[in-house]
């Protein structure tokens, strides 16, 4: 009967003590591995680059000042300046212009902008000869 | 029970082994990727350093019209030397004809040094708006092949029409 129960007994702490050995390595393994993503996580994320929308950003205004100086603006024509665009941006970019501010100065050229897309946007200003106008672009990659 | 005592013992020292080779494994592979990140992390470095080197020399290029401004009409004067910083641009983008040709003239060499760029090559091109070249070619400059280079391009007007300036620069390796 004594013998019974030491065996009885034996067998439980063995289970005991291979239960509290997997439970800590599972325990620690985790630990580990969920630091080791998160660590290669925070990584890769402040590894983008971020100087990809300076470059977009200077492709923008530089364009626009091109077209500014040869007289796009004067008087503007959507389809006139849509073209510009499309011949001129290079493959992938894409680019929206619109101003709103009022009589003359209203028109909308280029592509509508993607909603699920990172937009790079700027504001300037030009003058029709008759009126002073504001106009936004957005520029983005496909 | 003696030989009890030394399974038990054996087991210890297998589970430490198991351990010591968990660990060691562990940190062999964060060393290894804290070792690859800090190499990409250097080259991206390197690379924007570059990038935005080459941006604000394009934007000397043409934005301003350099300095003095009328430096063209003195040119390479190694007696006197009055030019301080190139530019080539009559206003905000607009390519100026002779500055452009007195640049081109230039030696490469003197057009680095006043550019701040010594341990660097550059290559210069003009092109049409549609990527072909002008005739003739409009260029300055060495084309390194190697990897550590940046190329950007900008829009701007020569002739009256739109063109684009090209510009390289790469740190000699």
């Amino acid at each position: 009967m004594n013998l019974k129960q030491y065996s009885n007994f034996g067998f439980l702490a063995k289970n005991k003590k291979a239960f509290i050995f997997t439970l800590d390595v599972a325990v620690a393994l985790t630990v580990v591995f969920s630091l080791l993503i998160l660590a290669n996580y925070f990584v890769v994320q402040k590894t983008q680059d971020p100087y990809s929308t300076l470059q977009i950003l200077r492709i923008g205004t530089d364009l626009i000042v091109v077209m500014l100086h040869q007289g796009y603006f004067d008087n503007p024509n959507s389809l006139q300046i849509s073209q510009f665009i499309d011949n001129t941006l290079p493959e992938r970019f894409n680019m929206y212009i619109i101003s709103s501010s009022g009589g003359a100065c209203n028109f909308e050229s280029g592509s509508i902008p993607s909603e699920d897309k990172s937009i790079t946007s700027g504001k300037f200003y030009f003058s029709t000869g008759t009126s002073f106008c504001s106009a936004r672009y957005k520029i983005w990659l496909d | 029970m003696l030989i009890k005592r030394n399974k038990k013992a054996q087991v210890a020292v297998l589970d430490l082994f198991i351990a010591a080779m968990i660990f060691g494994i562990l940190v062999t592979a964060i060393m290894i990727t804290w070792n690859d990140y800090n190499e990409k992390i250097d080259k991206r470095i390197s690379q924007n350093t570059n990038l935005i080197r080459a941006y604000h020399i394009s934007d000397l290029l043409t934005r301003y019209a350099g300095k003095p401004s009328a430096w063209e009409k003195f040119g390479e004067d190694t007696a006197e030397d009055p030019l301080t910083i190139i530019g080539l641009a009559k206003e905000d983008h607009v390519i100026d004809n002779d500055k452009l040709t007195t640049f081109l003239s230039l030696d490469y060499n003197y057009t680095k040094d006043k550019l701040s760029i010594n341990s660097y090559e550059y290559y210069f091109k003009i092109l049409n708006i549609d990527g072909s070249d002008f005739n003739p070619v409009i260029e300055k400059g060495i084309k390194m092949n190697n990897t550590n280079y940046v190329t950007l391009k900008r829009y701007v007007i020569y002739n009256e029409s739109e063109a684009i300036l090209e510009f390289w620069l790469s740190s000699q390796e």
